[in-house]
Formats: structure tokens, sequence, C-alpha cells
């Protein structure tokens, strides 16, 4: 069997994959080829492990935007445990990337279930803003990120959750339908409702573009 | 989350600003470099978790295995898991009545065993009253001293 490189040269399988330079070059479809198919564990092992380097950071984003950053990071570990276990099954049409994305977000709202206070740890309290400095000292003034993300906790959850994926996941539209098993033109609407909710609440804070 | 609003067509929504929409994609990219921290911590805690368990799984071969059939069963159809259970269903009862089957057969063949024995015991009993041996031989000895 041939897999294919990023750069479409060709990696036979059965082969050490070697220093961890050559599995960074393989795309995703042939490093869960490998991670399902090879010959020794610590080749499968080795081909999963450079899809968690690949993918643990945006996973991480992610489901911080659902419980928070310090719980996230069990969120993502459960999450890669669950895709570990279930990779044998993983349909080969499929993409890795919303295929993991999914579980990593059933994870998560799981999580959130337990522990539904943990939606509270989210809360940035606002800065209380003095009359007397001017909006565009605000603006200035104020970390655009940190307003950002305090604005997301006030917008509906299908909007964060939507703006999230899309931002913070780099996921394009139809991977977002379909980690979301909805239609790519819902992704569209919910995007257009987000951005305006947040520009909402961001102008209100003084920012613009 | 009200469906009508989902199922709106793009055109029917406000034209969006696209100065707002890339604003708020850089302040999303915004403070990359200050999560670098983070990423890497996912990425070394992942790792080092899915080691554990991995090596967890190596050194408890049986519930490894458990775990195995347990993340196998979690990964197949429900429909699949509901043909398992009624075949499971119709094994046990097929089971229950060979089980039936067997305690009455052996209950018949007790019982026959011991009617066999009293009827045996009952037939090989004398009619009349029982005789003393002692008895039975005097008249034996009298009767041959005849001869």
């Amino acid at each position: 069997m041939t897999l294919t490189l990023a750069h479409n040269q060709p990696f036979r399988m059965g082969i050490s994959p070697g220093p961890l330079e050559q599995l960074e070059t393989l795309d995703d479809a042939a490093l869960v080829a490998l991670a399902r198919n090879a010959k020794a564990t610590s080749e499968r092992d080795t081909a999963f492990d450079e899809l968690v380097r690949r993918y643990a950071p945006r996973l991480h984003a992610v489901a911080s935007r659902i419980v928070g950053r310090e719980e996230a990071f069990d969120v993502v570990q459960d999450g890669f445990l669950n895709a570990y276990r279930a990779i044998g099954n993983f349909r080969e049409e499929a993409q890795f990337s919303t295929w993991v994305h999914r579980i990593v977000l059933n994870c998560a709202y799981a999580s959130l279930r337990r522990n539904p206070n943990a939606r509270n740890d989210l809360e940035i309290p606002l800065e209380v803003i003095s009359d007397q400095v001017t909006p565009l000292e605000v603006a200035e003034n104020r970390d655009l990120r940190s307003a950002l993300e305090r604005a997301l906790q006030q917008i509906k959850p299908e909007f964060r959750e939507t703006f999230t994926l899309v931002e913070f996941g780099g996921l394009d539209y139809a991977a977002v339908a379909e980690v979301l098993e909805v239609q790519v033109g819902t992704i569209k609407s919910r995007m257009s409702r987000a951005r305006e909710a947040l520009r909402g609440i961001l102008e209100a804070e003084g920012f613009k573009p | 989350m009200n469906d009508e609003l989902d199922n709106l067509n793009q055109a029917d929504l406000e034209p969006e600003d696209s100065s707002w929409a890339n604003f708020l994609s850089g302040a999303a990219s915004e403070g990359q470099l200050q999560s670098i921290n983070d990423d890497e911590a996912v990425i070394s805690r992942t790792l080092e978790f899915l080691k554990r368990q991995r090596d967890n799984h190596e050194s408890d071969p049986v519930w490894a295995q458990h775990l195995s059939s347990a993340a196998q069963l979690r990964a197949v159809d429900h429909d699949a898991i509901k043909v398992v259970l009624a075949g499971l269903q119709r094994e046990r009862t097929r089971s229950r009545r060979a089980h039936v089957i067997q305690l009455g057969t052996r209950w018949l063949a007790g019982t026959g065993l011991v009617a066999a024995v009293i009827a045996g015991v009952l037939l090989r009993a004398p009619t009349s009253a029982t005789v003393d041996p002692s008895e039975a031989y005097q008249a034996y000895q009298e009767a041959s001293e005849g001869w």
C-alpha cells in the first residue's frame, strides 16, 4: 500500500516512519492509515501521536470556549483517548479533522453536563469604564482579544460554537457543518448572526475596525 | 435555537460588513503568541496521558481486553447491539429449556430407579412370614436324619 506525502511523494507502509520529520510531511489520511494499519504497535502509536501534535492546540482552543481553559486540558485528553480507541472504526472517506472535532465537542458537552458550574469560570468581569475616559482611549487601552472572549460568552451558544469552530478551530464552513451535523447554509447564517452580535457588544465597548 | 433563523437564506440577511468580519477574525487570531504555552502544554499533557493509558493496558491484559471490548461495543451501531442482545436472549431461553428438560429427565430417571428398586424388593420378599434360618436348618437336620 502506498500512501501520499504532503508533497505528493510516495510513502511505503510497513517501513518504520523513521525520524519524526518524516511524519510531519504526511497528510492526515496517511497518518490515520498508519495509525490503523501499521504492523508494529510503536508505528501506530507514533502516527497517532503526530495527529495529537497537529490538532491538540486548536481543539484546546475550541474546548476552552465551552468548559474553560483548565478543564479543556482534560477534555482534549479524553477526546484523543476516545479517538485512539475508535481509530479502527474510522471511515477512511471521512476527514480526521472533523471527526476528532466532533469527538472533543462531545467530551466538552459531557463535561459541562457533569459540572454545569464550569460555565461560571468563563465569565470575565467587565472592567469599570470611567465616564472621563473617551471611547477611543478605551479602545486603545483595552485588550481586544480579552474583550472578544468576554463578548463570546454573551452570545447564543450555537453562535458561539460556530464562531469558535471557524475562528479558533480553523475549520471551513463545510467542515463545521459536518461536525455540527447541520447544513452549510445554517453555518453561514450562524456566523453572520454571531458577527452581528459580537459587533454590537464590541462597538458598545468602544472597539471598531 | 430558533430553527427559522437557522434556515434563513443567506440573501435574506443584511449584507455582512466585511470590515467587521476581518476585524473579528483578526481579534480571534490576536494573542496567538500568548497561547503558545498552552499549545505546548496541551500537546505534552495529552501525549503523556495517552502513554500512561497505553502502558496501563500493556501491564494488565485482562483489563486491556475489557476496555478494548467496551470500546468496540461503543463503536458498534445500536442496531447491531440489539441483534446481539436478541441472540443472547434466545440462547438464554434455549439454555433454560434445556436445563428444565434435563432436570425433568433426571427426576424421572431417579423416580424410575426408585420404583424399580421397590419393585425388586417386593418381588423377592417371601409370601409367608419370615422364616428364622436356624429353625429352617433344624428342620433340614431332622429331615436328613430320616435318610
